[in-house]
């Protein structure tokens, strides 16, 4: 079941708040044992919601689509009252006095709090085998990796734990689990959605965004969440829209660039067919599928990494004294941004707006990109390598070879599920954008899934 | 940069930093096995990142904000 169908039954008084919320503590009760997709369930307080939320209901007093829908969190979302670790020992014993502003937008929705979502360790890798809160599974195969950073999102929604999980991505975290769960993920324009009250990684790569079990959903979630916050320094006054598709949107004559060069080397075969069958069906339904040549994205990555590794460590140098407390994939990545001398992260940033200017031009050749959002199903969990394409890759360096660049570039990216593999299981696109064109990505998206490209629900 | 003979002909080549010697410079107090796991992904990302600095002129400005769409951006 979807939001929008979840909230068509609430308003039909086929279920209530309640029954959904024990509907989802049922499901976190028999599944998250084995997937510890959750570091904190806020049951009773997600109960005490949804009662007011069929109070409020029943009074006619309607919050809009979210009202009612049980939501999880990731576990750097500051939420009042409730202990926030990021997954880590830093923040082991954080208790937040206030909400992050998206958790004040999502209760403001009427959005029912489950509770906070396990994830790596400071949202600091993909694996999302999180050394003091426990492995997070796939549930499409509990002996892959969910991805991550926001790998206990990814599960939750796709085992139906939730409706909808908050993310963040600041190097492929939404994307990411998203295309290894078999979900959608939304990571939206840089300053569409508030970071206030959200534990950083990367002052400038930082972005929150919803997974979701369907393009519509999430841009019922993005209604909710987007808008300018005089909290965040980097928020933007953009007016927000209303991104929810139409129920017949056509995407006829809409550009679509197919980016051969990087985005479809080096790539799993079943990826590769699963991507170019989906653009195949955008061809079909009246997109004009373009060839289009990209600035380097390899450089592009770089420039990335420099800037995530300098500003990582920039925030947890204080940190690092007490180095038993970082597990050894965190603490190695934040030795390093430690060594990155300040004229490196300088000039990553110059390069960062040079290479931001080269695709205005693409955007002048096209509206959107298509592209595979990983280069490979989900891997097996402990996997440090893969071969790809015929050569061996860091499992690390390879899953988020083809999301990072993106976040440089602060664009809005739309990871959903395009596929299964030969061994069952999901494969994820992804549809790029300029700036501020969530709405079109949506429309985009949600043609694909009324035409049929997705996956069947998980069977956990 | 510097130059090098090759093959009988200059070349521009990009010096690359000594990691574990800059590790060890800063004091880290890593063991070996640190040392190699930070200075390896190190000098690979170099490998693509320093010879991106010739494409920088003085004018090029950073974009330490990310102000999309605003601004004259």
């Amino acid at each position: 079941m979807t939001i929008r169908e979840a909230a068509a039954g609430l308003r039909a008084r086929r279920f209530s708040a309640v029954e959904l919320a024990n509907t989802a503590m049922a499901r976190i009760g028999r599944h998250d044992a084995s997937l510890r997709a959750f570091i904190t369930v806020t049951g009773d307080q997600a109960l005490e919601q949804a009662r007011q939320a069929d109070r409020e209901l029943a009074a006619g007093q309607d919050r809009g689509p979210l009202h009612g829908i049980p939501v999880g969190l990731k576990d750097l979302f500051g939420t009042k009252g409730v202990r926030t670790t990021a997954g880590s020992k830093v923040y082991e014993n954080f208790v937040p006095e206030r909400n992050a502003t998206v958790v004040e937008k999502l209760l403001d929705a009427g959005a029912v709090v489950m509770g906070k979502l396990n994830m790596h360790e400071l949202a600091y890798g993909i694996t999302s085998a999180n050394p003091h809160f426990g492995v997070v599974r796939n549930p499409w195969n509990a002996q892959h990796s969910p991805g991550g950073s926001s790998g206990g999102s990814g599960a939750a929604v796709a085992t139906q734990m939730v409706f909808m999980a908050m993310g963040s991505d600041t190097g492929g975290s939404i994307r990411i689990p998203a295309s290894f769960c078999g979900t959608v993920g939304l990571k939206p324009t840089y300053g569409r959605v508030s970071r206030f009250g959200v534990l950083p990684l990367g002052f400038s790569l930082d972005h929150a965004g919803p997974l979701t079990r369907s393009v519509r959903d999430a841009a019922l979630t993005l209604n909710a969440i987007a808008g300018h916050d005089p909290r965040d320094p980097g928020s933007s006054r953009r007016p927000v829209v209303d991104f929810v598709p139409d129920e017949e949107c056509s995407i006829r004559g809409l550009r679509i660039g197919f980016p051969e060069s990087f985005f479809f080397e080096h790539l799993h075969e079943d990826v590769e067919s699963a991507v170019r069958g989906a653009l195949a069906r955008a061809g079909s339904l009246g997109a004009v599928i373009k060839p289009v040549r990209l600035p380097d994205m390899a450089a592009l990555n770089a420039i990335a990494r420099i800037v995530l590794l300098s500003e990582a460590s920039a925030v947890f140098e204080c940190h690092l004294e007490n180095r038993a407390q970082f597990g050894p994939d965190v603490l190695a990545l934040l030795d390093q941004g430690r060594l990155v001398p300040a004229t490196d992260y300088v000039n990553a940033q110059r390069l960062r707006r040079k290479m931001r200017r080269e695709f205005d031009q693409v955007w002048k050749e096209v509206d959107c990109l298509i592209a595979p959002a990983t280069p490979s199903p989900a891997p097996r969990i402990g996997d440090t390598t893969i071969r790809l394409g015929g050569r061996d890759e860091d499992v690390r360096l390879a899953t988020t070879r083809l999301v990072r660049g993106v976040n440089a570039l602060g664009f809005p990216a739309l990871s959903l599920p395009c596929g299964l593999s030969d061994s069952g299981l999901p494969v994820g696109l992804q549809i790029i954008g300029p700036a501020f064109e969530e709405a079109l990505l949506l429309r985009i998206g949600a043609a694909l899934e009324d035409g049929g490209v997705g996956i069947p629900p998980c069977p956990m | 940069m510097d130059r090098a003979l090759q093959g009988g002909r200059f070349a521009i080549v990009v010096l690359m930093k000594n990691w574990v010697a800059i590790a060890q410079g800063h004091g880290l107090g890593l063991s070996a096995s640190e040392l190699d796991r930070i200075a390896q992904p190190l000098a690979t990302l170099e490998e693509t990142f320093r010879p991106l600095m010739k494409q920088l002129t003085p004018d090029m400005e950073p974009d330490f904000e990310l102000h999309l769409g605003e601004a004259g951006e």
